[in-house]
């Protein structure tokens, strides 16, 4: 099993997050490809100490792009594991 | 919101404004949203970042933000919504301001005196006969030729009038003159100087001007002054000093014919002519004189007819720029600074009366001014823009555009305008009398009005 501070890698601060954050408690994070919901939940629960619901996973695909610097070798962007933790009713998540 | 007004005393109130807690955070509310729209935090684009996320990142500007708001509320409503005219605000104290609590700001504020306007319309004045005398026609020309006349050196003794170059010292018992006055050269010690002998009306000491008669050039004296008791310096009242005077050259003052040349160069015709252009001249010196004396004297009786207090911190700013324009006359007449520091305080008395009076008429004329509904008009800034540009060698053109960018400056002109033309409203509605005419054709100011 991973490390719980392995697997959260980012809070994801963007209107899309902070719109689910205040009107739907649900907190979106960067995780770790390897990390499954499960996972996920314990994480949540162990740093920020608060009860999970249910955790949403989605995997954001990797854009190809073009690298003029490279003489147009292809390259990649972006791409990255993405969950969208529920928590229960009452319990939050404050950081700015 | 509560207002509560204190009296002071008859000039400063303090004035203090509660504001309820919903008022505060309906305030807060509004900032925020300002501040939201304007907000700019990476991940959201401006105006689309969540409420918390401001509070939270901006918190110390909102709260300064606040505070500011909350004062110009209260502002508002306590020193703009009262029915006192409020000249100036001292002192303000905010309180503890924070969202959710109650407010309360006080300020202590000086106010505009109110006061009963006397009665302005035919306000005596006495003029001063303005025709010109024989006597002052040929003082006046003994005057012009006394500045074209000749100094001849002359080997003889000098007579009342001459002026003799010579040197003195001067000794009460033992110890110099000098040394006691030593800011008063005149009186001690002088190594080269010129004194014209015997004169009436010289500064300096008497006994050496008068001890000058008789003297010729490589002669030696002494003479003994008795300063009198009420005589300034205050070192020498009353002390008799003995003054060793060496004349060293005479010369004699040689008056110039009155003849073509010389009339020529003074722009008249003949003696007849030159003698009617100074009385002219002396006339509408008189005439200027008397113009300038009405509004002094309109001004007196105004300052007599009301007396209500003047505020303190309107007094002593405008006691900083009376000192200030004393100042700078003085000096550009050369008079150095130290001087003025010796006589700091007297200065600053005269300069706080002189400020007194001036508000205070400042004020009965802003009364009168209302009343008569006297306003500033184009062209009266016309004019006096033409005035000032003259003064100052700019251009017009560039000036308007200086003075379109300070509103402060307009008021000024404006409130100049209008106590001038105040002024010159007294001036026309005041009642002449003209003082024991020595001469019979003498006739009124009657253009005084117009200037």
């Amino acid at each position: 099993m991973i490390q719980a501070d392995k697997i959260l890698r980012e809070y994801r601060v963007t209107e899309k997050a902070a719109d689910l954050a205040a009107n739907l408690n649900q907190y979106t994070f960067e995780v770790a490809p390897e990390a499954n919901r499960k996972e996920v939940a314990r994480a949540v629960a162990k740093v920020f100490n608060v009860e999970v619901k249910k955790v949403n996973i989605l995997i954001k695909k990797p854009k190809v792009k073009m690298d003029r610097t490279r003489r147009g070798r292809p390259g990649s962007k972006g791409g990255h594991k993405k969950a969208i933790v529920t928590l229960k009713e009452g319990d939050a998540i404050e950081l700015v | 919101m509560k207002t509560d007004v204190k009296d002071i005393n008859e000039t400063r109130k303090e004035i203090s404004v509660s504001i309820s807690a919903e008022e505060v955070a309906e305030q807060e509310n509004k900032l925020i949203k300002d501040f939201q729209r304007q907000a700019k935090i990476p991940g959201f684009r401006p105006g689309k970042a969540p409420e918390k996320m401001v509070r939270a990142r901006f918190a110390k500007d909102i709260l300064q933000e606040l505070k500011q708001r909350v004062i110009s509320q209260a502002h508002q409503e306590g020193v703009v919504g009262a029915d006192i005219e409020v000249f100036n605000i001292v002192d303000l104290q905010e309180g503890a301001i924070a969202p959710g609590a109650e407010a309360t700001v006080t300020f202590t504020v000086d106010v505009v005196p109110g006061f009963e306007l006397p009665a302005y319309e035919g306000i005596p004045v006495t003029n001063e006969p303005t025709a010109a005398s024989d006597e002052e026609v040929d003082k006046m020309l003994t005057q012009i030729l006394n500045q074209r006349a000749e100094y001849n050196v002359a080997e003889k003794a000098a007579e009342k009038g001459d002026y003799v170059r010579c040197s003195y010292e001067g000794k009460i018992g033992d110890e110099l003159v000098a040394d006691l006055v030593p800011d008063a050269p005149m009186y001690g010690s002088q190594k080269v100087t010129w004194e014209e002998a015997g004169s009436e009306d010289a500064p300096g000491v008497r006994a050496v001007v008068d001890g000058l008669v008789g003297m010729s050039a490589g002669d030696e004296k002494e003479v003994t002054m008795e300063f009198p008791e009420d005589f300034k310096p205050e070192a020498l009242a009353g002390k008799t000093a003995t003054y060793q005077i060496k004349a060293e050259e005479v010369r004699e003052k040689v008056l110039p014919e009155l003849d073509e040349e010389l009339l020529q160069s003074l722009g008249a015709e003949d003696e007849a002519d030159l003698r009617q252009k100074i009385s002219e001249n002396i006339e509408n010196q008189k005439q200027q004189q008397n113009a300038n004396a009405e509004r002094q004297q309109i001004t007196d009786a105004l300052l007599k007819a009301v007396d209500f207090p003047i505020p303190e911190s309107w007094v002593a700013s405008e006691t900083d720029v009376v000192l200030r324009e004393f100042m700078q006359r003085n000096l550009q007449q050369g008079i150095p600074a130290e001087e003025f520091e010796k006589h700091k305080e007297q200065l600053h008395d005269g300069a706080s009366k002189a400020a007194h009076d001036r508000l205070k008429s400042r004020l009965i004329l802003g009364k009168i001014a209302e009343q008569e509904k006297i306003k500033a008009e184009q062209d009266d800034f016309g004019r006096m823009i033409m005035m000032q540009a003259q003064q100052t060698g700019e251009k017009p053109e560039k000036l308007v555009k200086e003075i379109q960018q300070d509103q402060s400056r307009i008021n000024r002109m404006r409130s100049d305008i209008i106590l001038a033309k105040t002024m010159d409203l007294l001036v026309e509605k005041a009642e002449r009398t003209v003082a024991a005419p020595a001469d019979a054709e003498a006739t009124k100011p009657t253009d005084s009005g117009e200037k």
